[in-house]
């Protein structure tokens, strides 16, 4: 740039010597000015096309990340849910007669009715996941019928797999979340282009980037056999592969088709067997721009791109040579015939400039139908390219897959022959550690930063329970005025952010004759629960339809009450698993009493109350004065017969459902000193680790071990008493609520450090906020406070 | 086992002037002395919301005025004009509109005991004595049955209360907003009057337990809420239910309507 720009100047300092203005001389000056104005702002439009097409490019990306991270979340519980059937099947002993799959309204995929074996044959990726459940359900059945130690094994392997898959795809979502940024990263303008067309580019070259090259390519062929064997492009096992794509190098990834069919890791090695290479992988990402040691290209990766690509690939090395102003070899003549041509050269660049934005955006912005068609696009292609037929395709692809579920099966056989005896919480610390290793590289990078979206007021007095619907964007909120309000964000979505309008509950339950502590959605049933102060809990059932605010008044959905607590109720719980005739619930109540009621028996819901002291030692035991009340209980996860409470008296407690046997005792209460000032507040059990939480009054929060009753890790979290905790769907993230009126983040598998805090709700009274709640599915969250309003997060 | 604070746990989450109380060196010194207005998982109901009734200026909170006149409620329902009067330094206006939200949220109450009763057949229309209503939270007001017209009447001003646009703050009401009041007034009135006319057991068994039926004539009396003539429940007949037939307005028509543009906002 430097050096043309000397030209005119050196011109200007030639005619100031000869301190003459020529005629000439000044109509050279000006034109040659001129010249370079012109030139300068060909330049600049270059540009702006350029920073256009890549603002697309980034929109278009963070699009379909945020697809893929819902769809992503659905499978991970889905695979969480067949976990935990598997589960309560174990641990229950009693044989259920009816697949488990069949039950689930979230497992919608075909179950494949072949055996184990053959499932696993299947060739891509979403029926890997379907044959992880499908043959854990026909596990299942050999189970029931046989309960033979082969079986159990098994069954083992399969959840072990399972629990990899799990583990997996975790990942894939904190990697998603990553590209956005890598792409910034990205020090050239030349953004979107195959980072080896570009000479001397980026390259991140070292085995583990050409492992996870590799291993994307191998991801990306099971997406073209996906579309090639015509299967539903709706499958999620498609969608969910994108993602761990470096996206810049899409174009690329048709190339190495070829070198996968013979040399590539399928995805399942490179995840299991081999974590040293996906550790490098994983920090490859946020060094990619970095690293510089030109080893990418050799051959294999810088076979010939698929015709569709080549746009870009020559747009690119034409559009750097003339836009190649550091070489001062544009003289005169060619300057002149440059600008001669400028018009053309214009539109030509603009529509290169289009061509490669159709490109890209068909590229990036692709919905997953264009993606399907896309890709059945490429086998095409290659197809093409390579003089492929049909039938020898179909072969490669086939081989590329058998590899695949070789693998797959490699990994079942190869795994420990002592599996057996690993108890699931062995399985489930492998799975903690995996977690850690994959946190800490990314940590602090990609973080999902929750801003508040919307400010719902329609309770008057404090906000204290908060309950999501499973899916929809719906959830209820229960107040200290003695309502429960039932709000619908479906509607306020639709609204531009800026121009949302005061936003109504859609309907507004009235039934209780005092304050409301806690509300429970169950989405299965259609239903919602509600404790009050009143010592009654309350089922309500949601609206069939939409229905209108100033409706007529619905009386059916009050739908029943249960009585027989005898003083306030602070907390309920749904139990985490609907069976088919049973759906459990717990409350706790300031009478001294957790009980447990069956939702859905015919008769007398209650079906088992205790004390502190459990079922049938009431206060018999206690010589001073009358036991503490329970404050908190949740459902303990990986162990569904039993139930965690904590108490008055920052003991948590393990008791058998059934039974009302105290099992065990937490020794939590390290700073307990006899007053209500140090209780726990709220406890909350682990999805999937063994983990329970307490939030406690006095400002700590404390992780314990479910099995060992030992506490893991104490933090002072909050500057004031700590009320409400929730997990993320994904398990990695604790969320916290206090009088302090501020909500935190945790990451709790790794650093246990506080990854976001915001002041949210105004203190009323001494309480600042009350409830804080993640959806279950999408990524929304809610808080409730003392000032009597409900905030939504996304 | 290290205690960790998040290192972004900044100065600026206490500059807020409500929540300076709790600040980390206050809270100390401060926590375990005066017992904190809270009510904390496990509390039995007859310990909740024990607080000691303190003066309004020294409690610290956004929402200082909403606590203290329910401190006052909780403390002695019975001493009316206390409830009502105007506490020293405070306008009236945001005064009134605490009193309204708490009016709202205690008619909660009532509505949940006159569900028991008050249905679309035993009240296919919103009547009180010879009056009948006409329900204005729809676009155009509806004879909505009576039970329908509490619910709605009773959500359409929770609604208006809350509205952001409206009553912005809870500490400055905007001069165009104060017309909403009467109308509030006006609308809430008729649930006690229907209440009292159609279901006069659950009205005075409510009553007897809140005193808010009184508390809110009171009110309407002080600020001047509700015109005279639309009073139509009996005066004296609240606290000692003696005679009531004779107090009656003697209201020729059978049926008034309210007109729509009563209704209209
Ligand atoms: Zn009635
Ligand atoms: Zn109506």
């Amino acid at each position: 740039m430097a050096q043309t720009f000397g030209q005119p100047q050196q011109q200007v300092q030639q005619q100031s010597q000869t301190s003459e203005y020529t005629l000439p001389g000044v109509l050279h000056f000006l034109q040659s000015e001129w010249r370079r104005y012109e030139r300068d702002r060909n330049e600049w439009e270059i540009e702006r096309a350029e920073m256009k097409a890549r603002i697309a490019l980034l929109e278009g990306e963070r699009r379909g990340i945020e697809n893929m991270k819902t769809d992503l979340m659905r499978r991970v519980k889905m695979l969480e849910f067949a976990l935990r059937q598997e589960r309560s099947k174990y641990l229950a002993g009693v044989p259920l007669t009816q697949s488990p799959i069949s039950e689930s309204p979230n497992v919608s995929t075909p179950a494949n009715e072949e055996g184990p074996e053959s499932s696993i044959a299947l060739n891509n990726t979403q029926s890997l996941k379907t044959s992880t459940l499908s043959s854990v359900s026909s596990q299942y059945k050999g189970f029931t019928s046989n309960r033979d130690p082969k079986h159990r094994t098994k069954s083992r392997e399969l959840l072990k797999a399972c629990l990899q898959e799990i583990d997996y795809l975790t990942n894939a979502v904190t990697n998603t979340s990553s590209t956005s940024n890598r792409v910034l990263n990205y020090p050239t303008g030349l953004d979107g282009i195959p980072s080896h067309s570009i000479p001397n580019g980026l390259d991140g070259n070292n085995s583990a980037t050409q492992k996870l090259n590799n291993r994307h390519s191998a991801i990306f062929v099971g997406g073209n056999t996906n579309s090639y064997n015509r299967m539903s492009p709706k499958k999620p096992g498609h969608v969910s592969i994108r993602p761990s794509r470096p996206a810049p190098t899409s174009p690329a990834i048709v190339s190495p088709i070829l070198s996968t069919n013979s040399s590539s890791p399928p995805l399942d090695s490179s995840m299991s067997e081999n974590p040293d290479a996906e550790r490098e992988g994983g920090s490859f990402f946020p060094h990619s721009s970095v690293k510089n040691d030109g080893r990418f290209i050799n051959g294999e990766q810088s076979s010939p791109i698929s015709p569709e690509f080549e746009p870009i690939a020559n747009m690119s090395s034409d559009f750097q040579s003339s836009l190649n102003n550091e070489s001062p070899t544009i003289n005169f003549e060619k300057e002149r015939e440059y600008l001669s041509n400028n018009d053309t050269y214009n539109t030509h660049i603009k529509a290169k400039n289009e061509r490669a934005n159709q490109v890209r955006n068909r590229n990036r912005m692709k919905s997953a139908d264009e993606m399907k068609e896309e890709e059945q696009q490429l086998t095409k292609d290659v197809q093409k390219k390579y003089g492929l037929t049909d039938e020898k395709m179909s072969k490669l692809l086939k081989n590329v897959n058998k590899q695949k579920s070789q693998e797959i099966l490699a990994i079942n056989t190869s795994s420990d022959p002592q599996l057996d005896e690993l108890s699931f919480n062995v399985e489930e610390e492998e799975n903690t550690q995996k977690f850690e290793t994959d946190k800490t590289q990314e940590n602090g990078t990609d973080r999902k930063m929750w801003r508040p979206r919307f400010t719902l007021r329609s309770h008057l007095d404090t906000v204290r329970s908060l309950s999501w619907h499973r899916t929809e964007p719906m959830f209820l909120s229960g107040s200290e005025d003695g309502t429960i309000k039932l709000w619908d964000l479906k509607g306020p979505l639709s609204h531009k952010p800026t121009s949302v309008p005061d936003i109504e509950p859609s309907i507004t339950y009235r039934g209780h004759t005092a304050a409301v502590n806690s509300v429970v959605m169950s989405s299965e049933q259609q239903r919602c629960y509600s404790a009050s102060m009143d010592a009654t809990i309350r089922v309500w059932n949601l609206p069939s339809s939409k229905c209108d605010t100033y409706g007529p008044v619905d009386l059916s959905l009050n739908l029943t009450t249960y009585i027989g607590h005898t003083d306030a109720i602070w907390d309920l719980r749904l139990f985490p698993m609907r069976s088919q005739n049973t759906q459990l619930l717990g409350s706790a109540s300031a009478d001294g009493k957790v009980k447990i009621w069956d939702t859905e028996a015919g008769g007398s819901p209650l079906k088992c109350s205790w004390g502190y002291y459990g079922i049938n030692n009431e206060e018999s035991v206690n010589g001073e004065g009358r036991p503490p009340n329970p404050t908190s209980i949740d459902f303990v996860h990986s162990d569904l017969k039993k139930i965690a409470v904590s108490y008055q008296n920052s003991i948590i407690k393990l008791f058998d459902i059934e039974s009302g046997q105290s099992v065990l005792t937490f020794k939590s209460d390290s700073t307990y000193d006899n007053t209500p000032a140090t209780q726990i507040n709220r406890i909350i059990v682990h999805p999937t680790m063994s983990l329970i939480f307490s939030a406690h009054e006095d400002k700590y929060i404390r992780f314990f071990d479910i099995n060992s009753g030992k506490c893991t890790f104490s933090m002072l979290a909050h500057l004031d008493s700590i009320t409400s905790l929730d997990i993320d769907p994904s398990g990695m993230i604790l969320l916290s609520g206090g009088h302090d009126s501020s909500i935190r983040l945790w990451d709790i598998v790794s650093t246990r450090q506080c990854i976001q805090e915001f002041i949210s709700h105004r203190r009323k009274s001494d309480e600042g906020v009350l409830s804080v709640q993640y959806h279950p599915s999408l990524p929304w969250m809610a808080s409730g406070g003392a000032d009597s309003v409900v905030k939504i997060y996304c | 086992m290290a205690n960790v604070i998040p290192s972004n746990e900044a100065n600026n989450t206490f500059s807020s002037s409500e929540s300076s109380t709790s600040s980390p060196i206050a809270s100390t010194s401060a926590e375990h002395k005066p017992a904190l207005r809270r009510n904390r998982p496990g509390t039995k109901l007859e310990d909740t919301y024990q607080f000691p009734h303190i003066p309004l200026d020294q409690i610290d909170s956004a929402f200082a005025l909403q606590e203290y006149l329910q401190s006052l409620i909780r403390t002695d329902k019975e001493n009316l004009d206390a409830l009502v009067e105007l506490p020293p330094g405070q306008d009236k206006e945001t005064w009134q509109y605490e009193h309204l939200r708490q009016l709202c949220l205690e008619l909660n109450y009532l509505v949940v005991q006159l569900e028991a009763e008050c249905t679309r057949q035993t009240c296919p229309e919103m009547k009180a004595d010879e009056w009948q209503y006409l329900c204005a939270a729809h676009p155009a007001p509806m004879n909505c049955c009576a039970i329908d017209y509490i619910v709605h009447t009773l959500d359409g001003a929770t609604t208006l209360l809350n509205s952001h646009k409206y009553f912005p703050s809870r500490i400055s009401i905007p001069e165009t907003s104060l017309k909403h009041y009467q109308s509030i007034a006006r609308r809430l009135y008729r649930i006690f009057a229907h209440a009292w006319f159609h279901h006069r057991e659950i009205f005075e068994a409510f009553e007897n337990e809140n005193m808010l039926y009184v508390r809110f004539l009171k009110l309407s009396e002080r600020y001047e809420l509700i015109a005279k003539n639309l009073l139509i429940i009996p005066y004296n007949n609240i606290s000692d239910n003696e005679n009531d037939d004779q107090v009656i307005h003697n209201n020729d028509s059978s049926e008034i309507f309210t007109p729509p543009t009563d209704d209209s906002e």
